[in-house]
């Protein structure tokens, strides 16, 4: 009877082992919304948005800015860019930079009806098949602003 | 102690023995991450701020992102609602290429004073319905072709 109670005391003794044993293998796997970081070699999305209150586009495209913008890498004729914004304040430009510092030739909408384009020095509009030759260029009236 | 017995207590403890192994070995999680994770695809995504680039830096705050290689000053702003930043802080000539089909013009910063705008044949100042010309207004204009090869002055604008 010893024999039987000792034999049945080490299973008991076993079987609280191995449960504990068990309990030590509980996994707990915490989630984050949204994520705080993410790294990616490749990364597809049908649509993406930058900018926690920027809506959606299209299928295609990327948006991007707050909830006042129009910033959109767009699908529409194939690809095309958006910028600017609902705020009529806004003036929305390209800038071009061969440096650290400011911009160095900047494209902008100065206002509803001015588009501004902006360099230092010049711009010379030339032709894409021969660089070295120019090209023309077709305007209503020309103003001479010196 | 009988043969019964002991055979009987073999038995039990076999059991218990083998039920404990089955359920570790069930209860075993494996793990494999990567970083960076090799491939993402998503409906729809939504980032704060972003980086096409392991190597840029983030540059601005909500709603910006660069792309490029080390250097690059890319990035898709949200100043003015949405803008554009293009080139890198050395050595660069950025620039934006339009495409239709095999005939593409091009807007290039040439370098430091000259934004360079090329095209298959004109460029054209239209107002938004493509229906008359606007007006340029710039400080000089130089002709480089035709018979008169020199300063467009005030004077002669009309051979324009």
């Amino acid at each position: 009877m010893k024999t039987i109670m000792a034999v049945l005391g080490s299973v008991v003794l076993l079987a609280a082992f191995a449960h504990i044993a068990l309990a030590q293998d509980q996994v707990t796997i915490t989630t984050y919304y949204p994520s705080p970081f993410g790294v990616y070699s490749d990364l597809r999305a049908n649509r993406m948005a930058v900018g926690n209150s920027r809506a959606f586009g299209n299928a295609g495209t990327v948006t991007w800015g707050g909830s006042t913008s129009y910033g959109t890498l767009s699908e529409d004729q194939g690809s095309s860019i958006e910028l600017g914004g609902s705020n009529a304040g806004y003036t929305p430009y390209i800038d071009f930079h061969n440096d650290s510092g400011d911009y160095d030739a900047r494209i902008m909408l100065v206002s509803n009806n001015v588009l501004g384009i902006y360099v230092r020095d010049r711009v010379e509009i030339r032709n894409t098949n021969t660089p070295s030759n120019y090209a023309d260029i077709g305007v209503g009236d020309v103003y001479l602003c010196t | 102690m009988t043969k019964r017995k002991w055979f009987f207590t073999i038995v039990v403890v076999f059991l218990v023995a083998w039920n404990v192994l089955v359920q570790a070995q069930q209860d075993q999680v494996t793990i494999t991450t990567y970083f960076p994770s090799p491939n993402g695809v998503f409906s729809y995504m939504r980032t704060s701020r972003g980086a096409a680039s392991l190597s840029a830096s983030f540059t601005g705050g909500d709603g910006n992102l660069v792309w490029g290689s080390s250097g690059t000053m890319g990035r898709l702003s949200s100043d003015q609602g949405s803008s554009i930043e293009l080139g890198k802080t050395s050595a660069a000539a950025p620039y934006i290429r339009l495409r239709k089909g095999a005939v593409n013009s091009i807007i290039q910063l040439a370098d430091d004073n000259t934004l360079y705008i090329y095209v298959w044949n004109n460029l054209s100042l239209y107002d938004f319905a493509q229906t008359t010309w606007e007006d340029l207004h710039v400080q000089r204009i130089y002709y480089h072709w035709g018979w008169m090869n020199g300063t467009i002055e005030k004077a002669n604008l009309q051979y324009l």
